[in-house]
Order: C-alpha cells, then sequence, then structure tokens
C-alpha cells in the first residue's frame, strides 16, 4: 500500500478543516448550561433545536425581533444582481483586453489590478460622500450593489482576461473574416466557450459579496443589512447578554448558501481554474 | 455548453433592467437615531422608545449597530453625515459631545429641557456634558456607576469569607483564601476595555477622587508619572495575578457567567452587569449573588452617562420631532423602563425606583451622597473624563503594561508620554 | 502574436470596443485612483472626528511613526503575511500534489478543503476562539487524554496571539490555494511528464524539474492573491482577537479603521492608509513588473 500516506494525509487535513465547523454545529444544539458545564467537543445531551429557531425568527436584532431572515434575504437580493453585474462586465472587460487589444491595454490592465489588493477601507468616506450625491445612500439597491460591482470589477476583469488569453485568435480572426462585429464574436466565438470561467468568476464574486461585513455595515440602513451585519449585531455586543448556541446557530444559517454554492459547484470552481483563470 | 453562459448574459441585461426600475426610497417625515445597543435587553428598551415615540406621531428609524463601543456606529455617523443624510440623533458621549457642538452641526434642544426642567431634575455634573456652549444640544438616557465588586456568596462562604471586603488589603487577603481553596478568585482580564474597566476602580481607590480628576480629566502630567499612579498599577498587578491567565479573549458576560454559576468568587464591571446576571436567572443583591462598592470606594462614584446628541434639521417638521424625542428620552416613564433593563439607574433624580433590584437602589443612594461630597468622576474608561486621543493613550498604556513584563514605573512614564503626544493631537 | 492585424482590420470594432471598455476605466479612475489623492489631502490636513481643509503639512505622519502602536501593527503585518502567505501556499501545494496522484474521493476532499472559504470572517474568528480558548479548546482536549502539562495559549500571550491569527488565517484560505495550484498542475500538458519520464527521471525529479517551473504563473498568482488577502486582512483578526490581548495583533488596516472612525483621528487614520498602500505597492509591484516581462 505505497498509496496509504497519501490517503493519511489527506485525512488529517481533512479533520484540521472540519473542526470548527463541527463545535459550531454541536454547541448550535446545546442549551446555556449545557456550554458552561461540558467541553466544546461533547455531543449535546439532546438535539435542542431551539438555539436554531430563535436565530432564525426569534432574536431581537436591532430595530427588529424577527431573527436573521429578513437579513438573510436581504443578502439574497444583494448577491445576484451584483453577482450577475460584475460578472457581465468583467467578461466584456475580459475580452476586450485579450481580443481587441490596443496600445495602452496592459497598463489599464496593471491599473486595474491595484483594484484587487488596496485596503477597502480608504473608499469608506468618499463613497459616501458619491452616494449622497446621487442619492442612494442607505440603500441595498442600488447603493450596496453598486459598491460591490465597482469593487468587484477587478477580479472579474483579472479572471476572464486570464482565461480568454488562452482563446486562440485564430478562432475570433475567422469570425471577422465571416462578417461578424464586436458583439457577435462575444455571443456567438466566447461565450459558448465560457462556461468554466463564468462559474469561477461567479463562484467567488458570491462568497466575496455574500461574506463581506464592511461595506454592508457602513453603506446600508438598518433594515436593508445584509446577513453578516446582522451576525455581527448578534455576536459583538458589549454590554449586552451573550447566548452562544445562538450565535453559533446564526453562524451556520448565515454560512449555508455559500456552503450549498460549495458544494454543489464546488467541482466546477477547480475546473475553471484548471481552464486557464489561473494562467499568468 | 452553449446555454448556460447565454442564460447568464440574459439574467444580467435583466438585472439591469431591475436597478432601473427600483425607486430610490427617501423617507422625510422619520429621524434616524444611530446607537449600538443591538441584542437583547437593550435593543428591546430601544424599541420602547421606538414604539412611544410613535405614540407622537413620530417615525423613528433605529439605526442599530453592534461592534466595539461603537466604534462601528461612529463609522456609520461619519459616513451618514458625508452622504448628506443628517441623522435625527446619534449615541455620541462624555466630552465628545463638545467635539461635535464645534462642528454646527447639533441641534438646540433646549425646549425640551425646559419642559422636563433638567436643570432641576439632573444633576449639575450630568447636565454639564449636554450643553454646548450653554445649550442643551444632547439628552442623557441612562446612568451607570462603575466601581462595583460582584461576589457570589457560596464561593465566599466556602473560602470562609464571612463579609466582602472594605478594603484594599481585604480584597487581597479575601482573594487568596479563594485561591487555596481552588477556585477562580478573579474573573477579568481580557481586551482593553476590560483592562480599563477594572483600572477604573483601582485607580480611584489608590488615589482618590482629587488624583483622579488630575489624571484623567486635567490630564497633568505630574499626576500621571507619579508615585500614586506606581501604585494603583502595581495593585492592577496583584489582580491580575488572581486573574486566571486563560479568561483573557472571554467576554466580561462570560466573566459574569462565572460569578453566577459559583465558578469564580469576585468579578470587577460596571452595573450594566445586573443584565447579565438577571438573564442568568440570579439577581444581584439577592440570595445568590451581592455587589459591593469596590473596597475603598464606598463614598466615591465614577460615573458613566449614556447619551444621544442632536441634529440640526432642515424642516420644521423635523425640529419640532428632534424636540419631542428629547423629552421622550428624559421622560420618567421611558427613563424606569429603559434602565431596569440596563442595570442602571434613571438620570432623574425626582422619580422613584419602584422595581429595581438592590443593587440599583444602593446605586442611587450613593451616588447623592458622592454628589454631595465632592466624590463623583467621570469614568475614563468609558469615555466620560475627556476626548478620545488622551483616552487611547491610557487604554493602550495599559494594555502594554497588563500583557508584558512592563514595570510599573516604566508604565508611567510611558502613559505620561503618551497623553502627552495625544494631547498635542487635538 | 495576431495583434497588429486585429489592430489593422479593427475599425468600427475597435471603436466599439474602447466604448464598452471606458466605463470600467474611466470608474476604476475614479474610485480607485481620485479616492486615493482625497486619502493623500486628508493625510496632509487635521481633521479629527469629521474630514477638514486645514492644512497642517506631514504632522499627521509625524504622529503616526511616533506611536507604538503603528510600530507593532507594521511588524506584525510582516510576522502575519510573511508566515500566512508562505504556509498557506505550501498547503495549499502539498495538498494539490496529493490530490493530483488519482486518489479515490477527490471530490469530496476538495470540498472539504475549500469548504472554510465560503464562511465570512465573522463566523471563523468566532469557532477558532472557541478552540483555541486554553479553557475549551486544544488545550483542554489534549489534557483530558492525559497529557496534563501540555500547553497551548498562545490567543492569551501578547507575544504569541499573532500566531493564533496566522493558524485561522491558514485555514480558512489554504483550501483555496489548493484549487488555484490544482488547476495549474491540471493545466501542465501531460506530453512534458510523459516525456521526462521516457527519459527515466523519477517522481521527485520530475516535480523539481519539469512541473514546479512550468507552475511559474501559478506561483504568481498564488502569491498575489495571498498577498493582498493578508494585508487586507480584518474581520478574522477582529472576530478572532478584537486586536488584542492590548494591541498586540493589530495590523495597519485595524491601526486605520480604529484611528479614523472610533477614535476621531482621521488625519493620521489616513496617514496610515497610505502607508498601507505604499507597502502594498512595494510587494506587488516587481511581481507584476517580472510578470509582464515574462510576457513580451
Amino acid at each position: 500500500m505505497r498509496r496509504l500516506p497519501i490517503y493519511l494525509l489527506l485525512t488529517l487535513a481533512a479533520l484540521f478543516f472540519l473542526l470548527p465547523l463541527y463545535i459550531m454545529l454541536v454547541t448550535s444544539f446545546k442549551t446555556m448550561p449545557e456550554i458552561y458545564n461540558q467541553g466544546i467537543l461533547a455531543l449535546p445531551r439532546q438535539f435542542d433545536l431551539y438555539a436554531w429557531r430563535h436565530a432564525w425568527s426569534g432574536a431581537t436584532i436591532g430595530a427588529s425581533n424577527q431573527g436573521i431572515h429578513p437579513f438573510f434575504i436581504n443578502s439574497f437580493e444583494l448577491v445576484i444582481p451584483a453577482v450577475i453585474i460584475s460578472t457581465a462586465i468583467g467578461a466584456i472587460n475580459g475580452y476586450i483586453l485579450t481580443h481587441w487589444r490596443f496600445r495602452g491595454a496592459n497598463i489599464i490592465f496593471y491599473l486595474l489590478l491595484l483594484g484587487t489588493v488596496f485596503p477597502f477601507q480608504i473608499i469608506l468616506l468618499p463613497m459616501a460622500w458619491v452616494q449622497g450625491k446621487l442619492h442612494i445612500a442607505g440603500t441595498l439597491i442600488p447603493g450596496l450593489v453598486m459598491v460591490h460591482i465597482i469593487y468587484g470589477l477587478a477580479f472579474t476583469t483579472l479572471f476572464f482576461r486570464n482565461y480568454y488569453v488562452g482563446i486562440p485568435h485564430d478562432l475570433v480572426r475567422a469570425a471577422r473574416v465571416d462578417g461578424a462585429g464586436f458583439f457577435r464574436i462575444f455571443w456567438r466565438v466566447m461565450l459558448p466557450l465560457s462556461t468554466p470561467i463564468i462559474m469561477v468568476t461567479a463562484i467567488w464574486q458570491f462568497t466575496m459579496i455574500w461574506n463581506n461585513f464592511l461595506f454592508g455595515v457602513v453603506f446600508t440602513n438598518s433594515d436593508q443589512q445584509p446577513v453578516t451585519v446582522a451576525i455581527n449585531d448578534l455576536v459583538d455586543t458589549v454590554t449586552s447578554v451573550h447566548m452562544w448556541n445562538v450565535d453559533m446557530a446564526a453562524a451556520l444559517i448565515a454560512a449555508i448558501p455559500t456552503l450549498v454554492v460549495y458544494l454543489l459547484a464546488g467541482k466546477y470552481f477547480v475546473r475553471g481554474l484548471t481552464g486557464g483563470a489561473v494562467k499568468g | 455548453m452553449k446555454q448556460p453562459a447565454k442564460r447568464a448574459l440574459a439574467l444580467a441585461i435583466l438585472g439591469f433592467a431591475a436597478l432601473a426600475a427600483e425607486p430610490a426610497l427617501a423617507d422625510q417625515t422619520s429621524l434616524s437615531v444611530i446607537n449600538w445597543w443591538t441584542a437583547g435587553s437593550e435593543a428591546k428598551a430601544m424599541n420602547v422608545l421606538v414604539q412611544m415615540m410613535k405614540a407622537q406621531g413620530v417615525n423613528i428609524k433605529n439605526d442599530a449597530i453592534a461592534g466595539g463601543g461603537g466604534a462601528q456606529a461612529r463609522t456609520i455617523l461619519k459616513t451618514r453625515l458625508m452622504e448628506g443624510e443628517t441623522p435625527g440623533a446619534a449615541q455620541i458621549k462624555g466630552v465628545e459631545i463638545q467635539q461635535w457642538g464645534h462642528t454646527g452641526l447639533l441641534a438646540n434642544v433646549d425646549a425640551a429641557a425646559k419642559a422636563g426642567d433638567w436643570d432641576k431634575n439632573i444633576p449639575t455634573e450630568i447636565d454639564n456634558y449636554m450643553k454646548y456652549k450653554g445649550n442643551y444640544v444632547a439628552a442623557p438616557m441612562d446612568l451607570h456607576r462603575l466601581n462595583w465588586l460582584w461576589y457570589n456568596r457560596a464561593v465566599l462562604a466556602k473560602a470562609g469569607i464571612k463579609t466582602p471586603p472594605k478594603d484594599w488589603d481585604e480584597l487581597i487577603a479575601d482573594l487568596a483564601k479563594v485561591q487555596a481553596k481552588g477556585m477562580i478568585p478573579m474573573a477579568g482580564g481580557g481586551n482593553g476595555w476590560m483592562i480599563a474597566t477594572e483600572f477604573d476602580p483601582i485607580a480611584l481607590e489608590t488615589g482618590g477622587p482629587e488624583w483622579y480628576r488630575d489624571v484623567f480629566v486635567k490630564l497633568d502630567a505630574k499626576a500621571i508619572n507619579s508615585p500614586t499612579m506606581v501604585k494603583a498599577l502595581e495593585r492592577l498587578r496583584q489582580i491580575e495575578k488572581y486573574t486566571p491567565k486563560s479568561l483573557a479573549g472571554r467576554t466580561w458576560n462570560y466573566d459574569t457567567g462565572l460569578v453566577a454559576h459559583g465558578q469564580a468568587a469576585f468579578q470587577i464591571m460596571g452595573d450594566w452587569a445586573n443584565g447579565q446576571f438577571e438573564f442568568l436567572g440570579v439577581t444581584p443583591g439577592g440570595p445568590k449573588v451581592g455587589c459591593v462598592a469596590f473596597p475603598g470606594t464606598a463614598n466615591d462614584f465614577i460615573y458613566n452617562v449614556d447619551s444621544f446628541i442632536f441634529f440640526r434639521q432642515h424642516s420644521a417638521a423635523g425640529r419640532e420631532a428632534t424636540i419631542k424625542l428629547a423629552e421622550t428620552m428624559t421622560s420618567p416613564k421611558f427613563q424606569l423602563l429603559f434602565n431596569k433593563y440596563k442595570g442602571s439607574i434613571p438620570d432623574l433624580m425626582n422619580v422613584s425606583l419602584t422595581g429595581y433590584n438592590p443593587c440599583q437602589l444602593k446605586s442611587r443612594a450613593q451616588f447623592l451622597t458622592a454628589s454631595k461630597e465632592h466624590n463623583l468622576v467621570p469614568s475614563f474608561s468609558q469615555n466620560m473624563s475627556t476626548y478620545g486621543p488622551p483616552t487611547g493613550a491610557f487604554i493602550d498604556s495599559l494594555d502594554q503594561f497588563y500583557t508584558s513584563n512592563e514595570s510599573p514605573q516604566a508604565a508611567a512614564a510611558a502613559m505620561t508620554k503618551r497623553v502627552e503626544v495625544a494631547k498635542s493631537q487635538d | 502574436m495576431a495583434h497588429s492585424l486585429m489592430q489593422r482590420v479593427g475599425g468600427k470594432d475597435q471603436v466599439i470596443a474602447g466604448l464598452m471598455l471606458s466605463p470600467t476605466v474611466l470608474a476604476a479612475i475614479f474610485f480607485i485612483y481620485a479616492f486615493i489623492l482625497w486619502t493623500v489631502w486628508l493625510s496632509l490636513t487635521r481633521s479629527t472626528i469629521l474630514p477638514s481643509n486645514h492644512f497642517i503639512g506631514l504632522a499627521n505622519y509625524h504622529d503616526l511613526f511616533g506611536s507604538s502602536r503603528w510600530w507593532r501593527s507594521l511588524s506584525n503585518l510582516g510576522i502575519f503575511g510573511g508566515l500566512y502567505v508562505a504556509i498557506s501556499m505550501a498547503i495549499g501545494l502539498l495538498l494539490a500534489i496529493l490530490l493530483d496522484q488519482r486518489i479515490r474521493g477527490e471530490r469530496l476532499f476538495q470540498v472539504v478543503f475549500l469548504y472554510p472559504m465560503a464562511i465570512s470572517a465573522v463566523v471563523t474568528g468566532v469557532a477558532w476562539r472557541w478552540l483555541l480558548d486554553p479553557n475549551f479548546g486544544v488545550q483542554a482536549i489534549v489534557r483530558s487524554l492525559g497529557f496534563t502539562h501540555f500547553q497551548f495559549a498562545w490567543i492569551d500571550d501578547p507575544n504569541f496571539a499573532i500566531y493564533t491569527v496566522v493558524i485561522a488565517a491558514v485555514w480558512q484560505t489554504s483550501g483555496f490555494m489548493m484549487a488555484i495550484f490544482l488547476a495549474g498542475l491540471r493545466g501542465i500538458s501531460p506530453d512534458i511528464v510523459k516525456a521526462a519520464r521516457i527519459d527515466g527521471a523519477g517522481t521527485l525529479r520530475i516535480y523539481r524539474r519539469v512541473i514546479l517551473p512550468n507552475l511559474a504563473p501559478t506561483f504568481f498568482v498564488a502569491f498575489i492573491l495571498s498577498a493582498g488577502l493578508a494585508i487586507k486582512a480584518f474581520g478574522l483578526i477582529i472576530a478572532l482577537t478584537g486586536g488584542g490581548p492590548g494591541y498586540s495583533t493589530n495590523v495597519p488596516t485595524i491601526f486605520m479603521y480604529v484611528f479614523s472612525f472610533e477614535r476621531g483621528e482621521m488625519g493620521v487614520g489616513a496617514a496610515s492608509a497610505l502607508i498601507m498602500l505604499a507597502i502594498m505597492m512595494v510587494v506587488v509591484v516587481p511581481f507584476v513588473i517580472l510578470d509582464a516581462r515574462r510576457k513580451v
């Protein structure tokens, strides 16, 4: 069994990765006295669903006492348009930067690259000013959606550009010879080849936007806040009572959509990256 | 392969259309109230305020944002102002109110103060914070006491302690007794906020109210870099020795649980601990858990007052609503209800505290005595004594000291230097 | 390459391409570069609780570099950033190589390694705080197995707390690094490997001489992404240690946020943001230049 060490290493790594999830799960099913009196690895004596129910629809969060479910819905309203639009624009940008190259295309690309690494705290105040001027301050749609699209573009453009670099120019040239124009080539030649990279980009954007906290807390009014902000409201209170089982249940509920995306589409993620998203 | 990609693009176009169709949200008749009371009883109490205002025909948007003693809420306040979306009120307290007064953005709520007779019903010490250049620009919501020592009666009995400690030496002796029995003597430690909150009564006990004011209010370098400060820091170190290291990184709520459940003997914490004890099913001052003024400070009162500043509104209706809001926040009905939940006492001295627990009643009585004897001091750890930068300098220094092997002398010197730098930033 | 041809025949479509790209370019110029310029101005003013236009020169930078908290934040970024980038890339590469051995249950392993990416930092921080807590977590568990003197209380120790941040951050993103490296490995043409094998090279030698050199672009992407994540790390640290004990796990992002918004020292906060940006450029730009050279 030459391959045994490989499986052993992989299994050890898997345990390391699963440990926090396990702790969150068992804690969410415990009662408060159990949490105080038992080890964190211990299984709950009985599976108590109180924390899950309370987190979903009973906990008082800010102005609402309906638990995290209204915020959960907010997050969907945010993430769907933001992911679709930033992915679509990234696709077109990537297509232009690779197959309609002009002088300075590389410079533009490197300028955009800064957008993937610069600290977002910088933009809070000036962006607030802009949103005020546009009269969209404090809104989920279009205010927060706009912020996520703008600061997601650098990533989506990077992904599509690196993928489309691998598509032979001959394909585009042939289409041009057949009389196809800018949009027709994109629609007929590029898009049909793009499923893997669309999956990668969409998964990436979905994860980033769903899990984002900073923009959500700053750019939305309290009734429009995404679920990460609601979780923080619940978990991070200074002078109020604490229920760790509810904290954990709420945290798990907030993680479900991204977990589902990874479970269902995880294979596309690696396959899509293989397709060339990571080729420099 | 072809179909999913096309469908995605079609969806994108639909997304654009949906964006364009969404109407802008604008509700001019409502006032937003920015605060960091996001969960549990505090949030419930805020929602009572919302209901009371609704009954008067004013829509309140409860803008509650959690996090680090208001860090997040301040971020929101600043971004709202950048957006040009002036809030109705924001949870700002202590000396910072003067800084906001300086911006010229605040509303004059003298009318509310007159209607509620704040001058008479609210102690002058608190009133002074609420005024900018002689006019009321803020309203107080509660009155917290910092210098409390909470203890579990059963644990003390097990350690052979008959009465809670009355001075420093008794406290140290009691801590040793508890430790000898293998129980946690002091539940505490943790982040900067918690360390500073513990240091607050220790400093007062060591140096007395005069020295406390010289240090934390006047920021007098001679008082900071003094043998008294060295002694106070030595005492913080002594307390640290009786605090399990492993409690760092826990929250104060967790520590309160240890006292409530009989795993720890003592906790130094402000009276917001009342709410956590009640939640855990033990009434402070009842048969299980007791409260006593921090040893050596029975006649003193370190106070912390949460308050709201009001912003000038453009419309007459907005201005009228602002006055109503200030009146309601300081009305006996709201203050009695709110403070009962919060563990504090009302700012109004003319209301009787029916239904309050023994510790809260003691708090009111000792406030009145301390006020008469000039033994009231504003809490530095709760941002009451000075501006943000010097407060930060104190907390940073205590953090550094608590979490390293720094000597008390070196710490006092470093603290003096940090405070001097911070002073120049105003 | 065929670019020259494309340019000659471009015409009307070339104009459309330019038009379609311009909103992104304008957005980048305004929402990234103009905002940075505004921050530069802010850092030169006496801005406290709100922005002001009172020019005070470099005083904020003077205060910034006179602050021991800032120096601690910088050294923490060095420790955290260096270890995090190195370890997460190493684990990612190792897992990718293991998964690339045609093993059973590859998909399952992939999902298990990737899922931490799906969970927000606020949540991750809470779970890890419990695990690292000596009372409940790893220390207590190992002690209950009979090793009563086992010590693991880094999270309470100001000199070691920053390493717990490394652990949690590595946990969160090394699966992502695995995915990137796996993709890189799968992208290498099997012919090259086959050729090497025919030449009689062993597995180790193939990896060292053939596969790893071919992964150079993958290393570039993995480095850029992980360095970016390291410098931007914020929510995870806030949730895990709150920047403490004391300020022992402060990093520049936390420093900047606390000073700009909580403490009302906006000018100092802006100055710290720009230093952060400069560090980012120093780290990333050489790699970008290398990348550009490689392509030309």
